[in-house]
């Protein structure tokens, strides 16, 4: 066994758990190069998840605190259904990518409306960065303001009530990053 | 050693910074600008985290390309990455993984690391990693595959106290052998971070608490054989008030000056 077939079935297991089960379930092969080392080929693959997560959740804070333990039960869900990110921005990507996968569970009604508009605030300077952005323009159901304090102090978007919001996102010129303002609409 | 312990005189008492390279790849034009205002204080060295300097498959030039244009920016007295590989078959992993302790992976990183200095002139130190497993096909003990790689690759170490220790615990190895066995020689940088424990009582190395007191007392055992010239405290996470940071880097700064190690 060579570098390129190690390194290629290590990535190989690590990241697809399908492939994981599958190999792992057989009786010890040549093909497997890792036999004797499952237990730890799955603790590597948990990490990788776990990081991956933890990163995410620093990305989007509001929707991490909102959704509490099913926010890792969510994410490991995701994680098993698409193909991890790739790139230096994979992190952002991953975010992105997730929130998505949330919208999807929202409009299936297994989550509240309002999370809607906490991914689309919280996604929205991952996009600014990706794309260069200097500024953009989102409109919410939800008055976003209102609904980071209500997550922020009670962990909960209950009671909430809907408020059309135009919401500008700018990049500041004095390099601190990316600033919100927020404009009722009716 | 002394071009890297300049304080500042009306700043905190930190000697020079390490960035994470990738955070400032590809980045906005408010990021870079806080990379300007680092500059103007601090020596400052990119520590990167992609290149995948043990894959078999070779080196990305998309990344190499963004790497070396930082590098040269910042022009440090040196930079990092990690013995390590993070991708293969063309997927990225998203995190470190270790190499086997063989000729052939020696190989790889000194033919990658050659292909590196074709784009970045300045030195390149290397930093050993924590590993979940022994990679099958390591046919080498550990400190002879550190001495071939830092040889054939014309490198420097970076050595992680913490990770050491983690390995040691993680995988029942002697720390006392490893030191007399290892290049010690080689060493041009220290990082030191606390260690968390996992459930099943793995040590695990997330950068996120306090400097432990088994690594201090690591710390002082390397300090005492080594002449780095400086070392990072890696806290990223869970980031406690300001003085108790700088009470670490102070700690460290006087165990180092107990061995005359710096200024």
């Amino acid at each position: 066994m060579g570098l390129t077939e190690i390194q290629e079935q290590f990535v190989h297991l690590a990241l697809d758990s399908s492939f994981r089960e599958r190999l792992f379930s057989q009786n010890p092969t040549e093909e497997n190069l890792f036999n004797s080392l499952e237990a730890e080929i799955a603790i590597t693959a948990r990490s990788l998840i776990s990081k991956r997560m933890g990163i995410v959740a620093n990305q989007l804070p509001l929707t991490r605190k909102l959704l509490g333990d099913e926010f890792g039960r969510k994410f490991r869900e995701y994680a098993q259904i698409g193909k991890e990110p790739q790139g230096v921005n994979r992190h952002r990507l991953d975010s992105i990518r997730f929130a998505r996968h949330l919208v999807r569970e929202i409009r299936a009604g297994k989550l509240p409306r309002p999370l809607g508009t906490l991914l689309v605030h919280e996604t929205s300077p991952l996009h600014m960065w990706m794309k260069r952005k200097r500024f953009v323009i989102r409109f919410c159901r939800y008055d976003p303001g209102a609904l980071q304090q209500l997550v922020r102090t009670t962990g909960s978007v209950d009671g909430v009530s809907g408020c059309l919001t135009f919401v500008i996102w700018r990049e500041c010129r004095s390099g601190q990053g990316y600033r919100w303002s927020t404009f009722p609409v009716g | 050693m002394n071009s890297l312990v300049e304080p500042n005189s009306d700043g905190p008492k930190v000697d020079f910074l390490e960035i994470t390279a990738d955070h400032y790849l590809d980045a906005p034009r408010w990021k870079l600008a806080e990379l300007d205002a680092l500059r103007e204080r601090f020596i400052l060295i990119p520590h990167a985290l992609d290149l995948s300097l043990g894959s078999a498959e070779g080196i990305k030039d998309a990344y190499l390309d963004k790497l070396a244009a930082l590098v040269e920016l910042l022009d440090p007295p040196f930079w990092s990455e990690h013995l390590a590989f993070t991708k293969a078959g063309s997927r990225e992993l998203g995190h470190l993984a270790p190499l086997p302790f063989s000729i052939e992976a020696v190989d790889a990183v000194a033919r990658n690391v050659e292909f590196v200095r074709r784009s970045i002139r300045q030195p390149l130190i290397l930093e050993n990693i924590t590993c979940d497993l022994i990679m099958p096909g390591s046919h080498l003990p550990e400190t002879v595959f550190l001495e071939e790689v830092f040889s054939a690759a014309d490198c420097g170490w970076l050595l992680d106290v913490t990770n050491l220790h983690i390995n040691s615990r993680n995988h029942d190895r002697s720390i006392s052998d490893f030191l007399d066995e290892a290049p010690l020689e080689r060493v041009v940088q220290l990082h030191y971070v606390g260690f968390s424990c996992s459930k099943d009582g793995r040590l695990i190395d997330n950068h996120g608490v306090a400097v432990n007191e088994e690594v201090w007392q690591l710390m002082e055992r390397v300090l005492k054989r080594t002449s780095p010239k400086g070392a990072i405290l890696e806290r990223d996470q869970n980031l406690p008030d300001f003085p108790e940071i700088i009470g670490e880097v102070e700690k460290a700064r006087n165990l180092g000056k107990e061995f005359g190690r710096w200024g």
